[in-house]
């Protein structure tokens, strides 16, 4: 018990340095690219820029803005975002995340789910044609980007059948299913290329002859016996796909006119909304390097192998 | 095994499950679209189009432009009172104009309303409300904000005063900065003025509703206390931040919106559809030239090749933007006809400018070639090599695109680097007067002077750094000489004009159109070019 809580201690204060020096770095580059963070640069005059640069205390040194930013931090106050004329940009991200965080906890699941399905699948029959056609659509789904995939399903399913919803986030789970499928393709493809190569391996070994040999269907092989062991590699690129994913796509959002995230983490940039910039940065980082800490430990109660090596 | 195929063959049912989208029957509301989030709801912070439509419907300007583009009274009760000097404008609002909440309006808070634009604590962007005396001190914290030229002379009647005269004057009354905000409520709201729905007291057409400050859709219901209720149509206005124009497009043909933007790819599938709704834009696409270099210790050196009026005059002339405008933009722009554009003011006597001033900007593939060799003869080179930046925006990209093989290939010698960045950049490198050509441009809002404004000496977004005096005493003519003698400074706009294109300072491509479907059944909307409201909305029904 005593070496978990050292063990946890340690990772919980590396994770608190590395977000600190995210955020530090990401700060001086940030304050280092062209251009002003007010979207009426070309028109402002030279008095009102001084003007604005007084208002929002960007006329103070470099160092000393970095120090009362980190100070803000440390009481909750992430500043003011200056392409949504000073709205705090907690409240930008409170408002803008719940949808993002939806949409990509469902299309985990379901991806990982049917990605897991199939490459189990694939694997019972291998070189059968139920694998060449999961082959065929891992290598698809990796290959194909995921609004080419939003664009077709839009057009099939909202537009030709007018089963769902075209876009809008205004019309419930109906409203989420469309680019929930969308970003689950990803997923998907890539638990099921995984899956099916550790399982191809998995049910060749010894324990699973001697299930055989017992008499054991292949199902309950595969599901019972096979799939344990073969999760454990799934499970190291499932952490940062899923902060992925939670953090909102682009494109995905644009093309459903979702409220979420996605865009502010390009906007911001190109817009030099300096604490907007900071917050969603921190915010990525905070939730990669926690899905990194729960990865490992999971690893180490799935695994018995390596808990006994963390134990050494 | 079987309960797991259940469970997937459920989720897949419940992901399919559908009835068809419900079509909007309650003829009394509108759903509107906007291509993009609104910067702000602050009627005196707006910079944008975005936000200046958005403020639209619940803003009570003291005037509203017609579709003639002339005001037209509205929290005013009759066009302002103006000084024989033409620098004191005196206007009455009306009695019965009311705030959301039933209180009336008063004068002061139209005078509040204005000094919120100057004031350094709100801190706002806004670069529309113009002339009033005193502006700048008090912007920039020299004089306290009661010495504004802005004044409740009673309850209803506010009297403005200009530094100096301005014809344009009362159109830009009818910008909705100049639109009451109660003090006691903004001053009680404090930071949080106007940053959500509930924060917000507005005295226009109608009521925001349920914008809570990054809002990708909202609304705006019928204000009950409009003093012109009786004319007011829609229950409610449904606006939708819709930026992927398939999107779009497909929400409008699922009746679902009641208009949308087309961009220029869409426009010829709609091409002689009822619904396409074509509006000529303000704003100017130019390719600017950095004649005057900024070196590192400061000093200003000519451009080595830019400097030079032939080279410049051969990228005049050399470029085709009829064939721009109808082939790379598929008729979403017309061809610039001078610095100046078309329908930003008409002559004295009632004529465009292209009517007027003439066109001026064509396409000479002759005089072009006779002027490049002149002007590498002088250089003494045969070719030279220019860096053209241009934002990464598809229009952008595919103006740079253009602009790149056409130079190229009618002015064989001038080779152009195409260099696609994010608009700060492409900005900061114009701001930092070093640059070779730029695709830049300007959207002016009421008042012409602007356009050649943009490259008068002394002025900081005079990003070629062209130097004259004869411009200089142009500009110095209209702003501060010429007042209300409107024939002298119509004379004095085609001198300016004629100079910048004789002297080929910048290269005046075209002038955009905006391309709308909005359903047919809308009637008695409005559509501007000046100000920041392409829609006025306000009084729109369907039709019966």
């Amino acid at each position: 018990m005593k070496r978990w809580s050292l063990y946890i201690g340690r990772r919980l204060l590396h994770m608190v340095l590395t977000i600190g020096i995210i955020a530090s770095v990401t700060f001086f580059l940030m304050n280092a690219l062209p251009g002003t963070p007010y979207n009426n640069q070309d028109r402002l005059t030279a008095a009102q820029l001084d003007m604005l640069n007084r208002k929002y205390g960007f006329d103070q040194p470099l160092l000393q803005r970095y120090v009362s930013y980190l100070k803000n931090i440390l009481h909750g106050d992430f500043g003011i975002s200056l392409q949504f004329s000073d709205q705090p940009v907690s409240m930008l991200l409170s408002q803008r995340i719940g949808p993002s965080m939806q949409l990509g906890l469902q299309a985990v699941v379901f991806g990982t789910a049917m990605g897991v399905l199939l490459g189990v699948l694939a694997a019972m029959h291998q070189n059968r044609f139920l694998d060449v056609f999961c082959s065929l659509f891992a290598i698809t789904g990796r290959s194909v980007p995921n609004f080419v995939v939003a664009v077709l399903l839009q057009y099939i399913f909202a537009v030709a059948l007018n089963w769902l919803p075209i876009g809008l986030w205004n019309d419930g789970f109906r409203s989420t299913v469309l680019p929930t499928l969308a970003l689950s393709i990803s997923p998907m493809a890539e638990s099921c290329r995984f899956i099916r190569t550790e399982m191809v391996e998995v049910l060749s070994s010894d324990y699973i002859e001697l299930a055989r040999a017992k008499g054991m269907s292949e199902i309950r092989i595969a599901f019972s016996h096979g799939l344990r062991n073969a999760l454990i590699p799934l499970i190291t690129v499932l952490g940062p796909m899923t902060v992925s994913l939670m953090t909102g796509s682009l494109v995905v959002e644009n093309i459903f006119a979702i409220p979420g995230i996605g865009e502010q983490f390009t906007k911001s940039i190109l817009s030099n909304d300096y604490y907007t910039i900071m917050a969603v940065t921190i915010l990525f980082s905070a939730l990669l390097v926690t899905v990194i800490f729960l990865t490992d430990i999971l690893y180490q109660i799935i695994d018995p192998r390596i808990r006994a090596e963390g134990a050494k | 095994m079987k309960r797991l195929i259940s469970v997937w063959l459920s989720l897949l049912f419940v992901f399919s499950i559908a009835s068809p989208a419900s079509a909007e029957t309650d003829s009394k509301v509108l759903h509107w679209f906007i291509s993009g989030e609104i910067t702000t709801m602050d009627t005196t912070k707006v910079y944008d189009t975005l936000s200046g439509e958005a403020v639209f419907l619940f803003a009570d300007p003291l005037y509203r432009l017609d579709q003639n583009a002339d005001p037209q009274p509205n929290l005013a009760v009759a066009l302002p009172e103006i000084s024989e000097d033409g620098t004191v404008y005196t206007i009455t609002i009306r009695d019965d104009a009311r705030y959301a909440n039933g209180e009336p309006v008063k004068a002061e808070d139209v005078v509040y309303a204005v000094q919120r634009v100057f004031d350094p604590a709100v801190g706002s962007q806004n670069s529309s409300v113009t002339g009033i005396k005193n502006r700048l001190e008090v912007r920039s914290g020299e004089l306290p904000l009661e010495e504004l030229g802005v004044k409740a002379v009673s309850d209803t009647v506010l009297e403005i005063t200009l530094e100096a005269p301005d014809p344009y004057f009362t159109k830009k009354l009818a910008d909705t900065a100049y639109s009451p905000i109660p003090r006691a409520f903004a001053e009680e709201k404090g930071e949080g003025y106007a940053l959500t729905a509930d924060a917000l007291l507005c005295a226009g057409p109608f009521v925001l509703k349920g914008w809570t400050g990054t809002e990708i859709s909202w609304s705006y219901v019928k204000n009950p206390y409009y003093w012109d209720a009786d004319n007011v149509y829609f229950d409610e206005i449904v606006y939708q931040v819709v930026k992927d124009q398939n999107t779009a497009l497909n929400l409008y043909d699922a009746l679902q919106l009641d208009g949308v933007n087309v961009s220029s790819d869409f426009i010829p599938l709609y091409e002689g559809q009822p619904d396409l709704v074509k509006i000529s834009t303000l704003r100017m696409t130019n390719l600017e030239q950095n004649v005057n270099q900024l070196q590192a210790d400061g000093t200003y050196t000519p451009h080595p090749v830019l400097s030079n009026e032939n080279i410049r005059k051969a990228l005049f002339y050399g470029i085709d933007r009829e064939e721009l405008c109808t082939e790379v933009l598929n008729g979403a722009a017309a061809p610039a006809v001078g610095v100046i554009p078309n329908g930003i003011a008409s002559s004295p006597d009632g004529q465009s400018v292209a009517e007027s001033f003439g066109v001026l900007v064509r396409f000479d593939l002759d005089a072009a070639q006779d002027y490049l060799k002149k002007g590498l003869e002088e250089l003494g080179t045969d070719s030279v090599k220019l860096r053209l930046v241009t934002s990464d925006t598809d229009e952008s990209i595919k103006i740079g695109t253009y602009l790149q093989s056409e130079i190229q290939e009618n002015l064989p010698g001038i080779i152009i680097d195409l260099a696609n960045v994010p608009s700060s950049v492409r900005f900061a490198e114009m701001m930092g007067y070093n640059f070779d050509l730029a695709l830049g441009g300007w959207t002016g809002d009421y008042d012409p002077t602007s356009y050649p404004n943009q490259f008068e000496t002394s002025y900081e977004h005079n990003h070629a750094k062209w130097v004259s005096e004869e411009l200089t005493g142009l500009i110095n003519a209209l702003n501060n000489e010429d007042g209300n003698d409107y024939a002298a400074r119509w004379e004095h706009l085609r001198q300016a004009n004629q100079y910048l294109v004789d002297n080929a300072v910048v290269i005046p491509l075209e002038q955009a159109v905006n391309g709308y479907l909005i359903n047919p059944s809308l009637t008695g909307y409005i559509t501007h070019q000046l100000g920041y409201s392409v829609f006025d909305l306000s009084r729109a029904a369907f039709a019966q």
